[in-house]
């Protein structure tokens, strides 16, 4: 049997790290290779890039700084005055401890409201015999998929009243009751705003991971005779803490990055945080010190999942536990089940269903403060200009602004949630091809990354990245363009993670039997992996698609008159105090969000759960 | 003069992180063989076809095909899998499940030729395995059979000359899987061409191919005729895999006699052969087949108890105690034992393999 002639000692000694480098160097060639290359480029210069020229400028001299006084201002030389400046000066207050301050303070509350309203209503939901339950899980979204902001303006227009100086809300109008100041503007009602807004996130994970804990595991327990609390806490705590700790992260890297709710509810009361500093700072030509706030926001989303994976890091084979989603025994609410379920059904009616009415109804109020019927107008929706009302703006649906902008958002999201999900499915498909090895690793960390970065934060490291010109870039500020790359970049976590998971799905057996018959790679990529694929790059395209076009925070930093979206409009409209204007709009933007989710509903069964992106 | 090689590796290594799959092999496939790759699960033949086929790449190692280098790790070549004339049958049969079974033979072959050469190709293959009727028939809609021969004519239609196979008939049912071994055999008597075959069930082996290469642990245990295999296997391991019930084996210690060879077992009783087997301990490997039971006391036989009688149809298998072991004994004939009943063990010499106890080859 031996073999003459094959030295295998030599194949190995000559083996040395020119063969290992040439063998490299082929196999990066094969065309999958050259794309995830292509693919990392892309990705170091969405994310890591941006970054870079982020941390840059905040330590040198900008052109925006000739005006300081005192400093030897040279544009484009180093500097530590930014830092200085805003870490240790009289201005240090105001500037960076007041708001990050406030910030935590919003972020805590917000995540224990999340925790709590979450956690009940997926108990509830998921292992009680409350009835109505499919009901109520659907309602139970709902104020996610809504505008962040649209609670907080509902918040307003209910209590504002005029101990404040400010038009009747709901509740004086109709019971003449009027709530102090703290009521309506500061932490409080930020905390509210944000609880409701980010609930879902917990609601949805926790009651994915309480449904797909396998009841043999509690049962089992039960039969060794422990109590209900204990198994409770030893044994359906423990599973349940990956979901709950990622829900935590979800709502708290959320909260110290939106913008559009603090504003609301915190400005008016000159109640800074973080997110509304920074808008503050690169409004007036500060751009350096927004962006040292922006560093500060990041640093605490890391924190933020540090300890996350110091929690779980270790407990992650919970999540596979189970999966045969067997029936549990469910807890009988007994006599109390009709109380529960009517606190339930008025609390969600409250929270997702009232606001909705509440800014509906107010943007049909000629005269703001006044419900009643007699004061119904359609101005602010068709009316002509008219110098008595929204300093002279015509109805939203002859805005010549408006109408551009919703044009914009609605081909914003379009082409943002079909390119994200095309960069997500080629990301997948470099993975699935090249699982375990350095470059699916690099590729699936870095597109992980713009999930950390607040969405204010990745605003404004655009805006540092793309308001000059860079390299072979021209300036993209202002342009469409730059809206949608800013959608790839952030968005992208959520379309790469369908992608992997969709390409995985699909057996190798698949494209090497069309590897063996020769056909190319593009042939065998566009006619046999795409289209098997096709779902995953759908489900993925359209959870972008519902987020791009409400989503303000992101965009806040980067519209000009000339790419304004339907959601900065919104806020110029806040920020000039047209109320009704306001609510016009929002009502505009509300019903395009429901519209583009029951279509992404009836297209097919998308779980926002997965969307979201916590498991 | 023997055919000429199709298909050589030489010194084939390959490691995945942690574990050599194959090391260091060597193998000749000659034109128009049927070459089985046979071996338990994780023994490194799936991997040995990947390689021929090009879809997977040696660490170390050369092979030609047609005497034309297709790969070496030393040179640098590595020919794709799309110009080493080779098809390939999945073990998922892999049919795209979005195209109909025209468009999943069709696939490979269109930009390689006109569309009306396609087409008669195409219908040509479908025809050779009874599917031209289902050519707008998507892959979910056709039963496992059906798919197969939908596979089958895929890989036939790019006219290969070299035909991989990855248990193509694991998936099938027993009924159909005798019936889908005499079509590939027909196969492969009417094309001219070579074939690889991976699979575990040594039946199919046996009864499919022309030579069988045993695998274990990434090595080649034999590589022989399907008869030679099963009457000699070269090494222990290759003698406990083939064959059902499995061969018995017995310890002996072996005295050089007057002759031959007194082989003297565990129990006392001894056995005188014929051949020359050096003095010194060694594992007797006997098929049940090929042993005899006798109610009476014969000689050159080992004595044992029946401990249970298992008719199977055509044949009895008898477990016989014998010492502290069992012997498994196929008797083709009905023959009147029972249990409990003393029984003498006869061979025939002829058909008894000598193994040495340590290197496990076999010694005569």
């Amino acid at each position: 049997m031996g073999k003459p002639g094959v030295n295998v000692e030599s194949d190995l000694s000559s083996g040395s790290f020119a063969l290992w480098f040439r063998k490299q160097g082929k196999r990066m060639l094969a065309p999958h290779n050259i794309l995830g290359l292509v693919l990392l480029l892309i990705l170091a210069y969405l994310v890591l890039a941006p970054l870079w020229t982020l941390l840059k400028t905040t330590f040198t001299w900008q052109p925006t700084d000739m005006r300081i006084r005192g400093e030897n201002v040279v544009v484009g030389e180093f500097t530590t005055y930014h830092w200085r400046r805003v870490l240790a000066s009289n201005l240090s207050k105001a500037a960076l401890w007041e708001p990050l301050k406030h910030t935590l303070v919003v972020a805590a509350g917000t995540v224990v409201m999340v925790v709590a309203i979450g956690g009940l209503l997926a108990w509830l939901v998921t292992r009680t015999d409350l009835p109505m339950r499919k009901f109520i899980s659907n309602l139970a979204v709902l104020p996610y998929i809504l505008p962040s902001w649209t609670i907080a303006l509902a918040w307003v227009q209910t209590f504002q009243n005029s101990k404040m100086y400010m038009p009747k809300g709901f509740l004086e109008y109709f019971t003449g009751i009027t709530v102090p100041e703290w009521v309506v503007f500061g932490p409080f009602p930020i905390i509210i705003a944000m609880g409701l807004h980010y609930y879902p996130f917990a609601f949805l994970l926790i009651s994915g991971a309480l449904s797909s804990i396998d009841s043999q595991l509690e049962e089992s327990g039960e039969v060794l005779g422990a109590r209900r609390f204990k198994i409770m806490r030893r044994i359906t705590f423990p599973i349940v803490l990956p979901a709950l700790t990622s829900a935590v992260l979800l709502a708290f890297a959320r909260a110290i990055g939106t913008f559009g709710t603090p504003a609301i509810l915190g400005l008016p009361a000159r109640y800074t945080v973080v997110s509304t500093q920074i808008y503050s700072f690169l409004g007036t030509g500060r751009d350096s010190q927004g962006y040292i706030l922006a560093l500060v926001l990041m640093l605490l989303s890391f924190i933020g999942l540090g300890i996350n994976y110091k929690l779980t890091g270790t407990r992650k084979s919970f999540t596979t536990i189970g999966g045969k989603g067997t029936k549990h025994n469910l807890v009988k609410l007994g006599k109390w089940r009709t109380p529960i379920t009517v606190v339930v059904v008025v609390f969600l009616l409250l929270v997702a269903v009232f606001p909705l009415f509440l800014i509906a109804y107010s943007s049909v109020m000629l005269n703001m403060g006044n419900f009643n019927l007699s004061n119904f107008s359609l101005h602010y929706w068709i009316g002509e200009s008219n110098r008595a009302y929204a300093d002279g703006a015509p109805g939203v649906l002859r805005h010549a602004e408006v109408l551009g902008a919703l044009k914009n958002s609605v081909s914003l999201s379009v082409i943002g949630g079909i390119a994200t999900g095309l960069v997500g499915m080629c990301i997948g498909y470099v993975v699935a091809k090249e699982r375990g090895r350095w470059l699916a690793q690099s590729l699936e960390q870095l597109s992980f990354v713009p999930m950390l970065i607040p969405s204010i934060v990745f605003g404004s490291i655009y805006l540092a990245l793309f308001s000059r010109p860079q390299w072979f870039m021209p300036s993209l500020y202002g342009t469409f363009a730059l809206l949608v790359v800013v959608t790839v970049g952030k968005q992208l976590p959520y379309t790469a993670r369908s992608g992997v998971s969709a390409m995985l799905q699909v057996s190798g057996d698949l494209e090497e039997a069309a590897v063996i018959q020769g056909v190319p790679w593009w042939r065998r990529f566009l006619k046999i992996m795409f289209p098997l694929t096709r779902n995953g790059f759908v489900a993925g395209s359209l959870i972008v698609l519902i987020t791009s076009m409400r989503e303000l925070s992101l965009y806040i930093l980067l519209t000009t008159p000339a790419n304004r979206v339907l959601t900065s409009i919104t806020y110029r409209f806040i920020e000039e105090g047209n109320k009704q204007i306001t609510y016009a709009i929002t009502t505009l933007l509300i019903i395009t969000v429901l519209v583009l989710t029951m279509i992404v509903n009836r297209w097919q069964k998308t779980d926002l759960a997965s969307g979201i992106g916590g498991r | 003069m023997s055919a000429k090689r199709k298909i050589v590796l030489e010194g084939i290594t390959k490691r995945f992180p942690g574990v050599t799959v194959i090391d260091n092999m060597d193998l000749e496939i000659l034109d128009r063989d049927f070459t089985t790759l046979l071996g338990p699960s994780g023994c490194g033949k799936t991997t040995t076809l990947r390689i021929i086929a090009g879809l997977e790449e040696p660490d170390a190692g050369e092979i030609w095909i047609d005497d034309r280098l297709v790969f070496s790790a030393r040179r640098g070549v590595n020919v794709p899998a799309s110009e080493r004339k080779v098809g390939m049958i999945f073990q998922s049969y892999a049919l795209w499940p979005h195209m109909t079974v025209f468009r999943n033979v069709a696939f490979g072959l269109e930009g390689r030729m006109g569309k009306d050469e396609i087409r008669k190709r195409v219908h040509e293959s479908l025809a050779n395995v009874q599917m031209a009727e289902y050519v707008e028939r998507y892959p979910s809609e056709l039963s496992g059979g059906q798919q197969q021969r939908v596979a089958l004519a895929r890989m036939l239609a790019a006219q290969p000359e070299i035909l991989l196979m990855d248990e193509p008939l694991s998936n099938l049912d027993a009924k159909l899987r005798m019936q889908m071994r005499a079509e590939l055999k027909r196969m492969h008597n009417d094309l001219d061409v070579t074939v690889v075959y991976v699979t575990h069930d040594q039946e199919e082996a046996l009864t499919l191919s022309t030579r069988i290469a045993v695998m274990n642990n990434g090595i080649i245990e034999q590589y022989d005729a399907p008869n030679q295999v099963y009457k000699n296997p070269a090494t222990l391991f290759v003698a406990d895999f083939m064959g059902n019930p499995q061969m018995n084996f017995l310890k002996v210690t072996s005295v050089v006699k007057a002759g031959g060879s007194e082989l003297r077992f565990a129990t006392g009783d001894t056995l005188l052969v014929k051949k020359s087997v050096q003095p010194g301990s060694f594992m007797l490997g006997v098929r049940p087949e090929d042993l005899r039971i006798s109610p009476r006391p014969v000689a050159q036989s080992l004595r044992g108890k029946v401990y249970a009688v298992l008719p199977a149809g055509s044949s009895v298998i008898i477990y016989a105690s014998v010492g502290d072991q069992d012997v498994i004994v196929r008797e083709e004939r009905d023959t009147a034992v029972h249990i409990d009943q003393d029984v003498w063990v006869t061979f025939d010499e002829e058909y008894i393999n000598v193994y040495d106890e340590h290197t496990e080859r076999l010694v005569s």
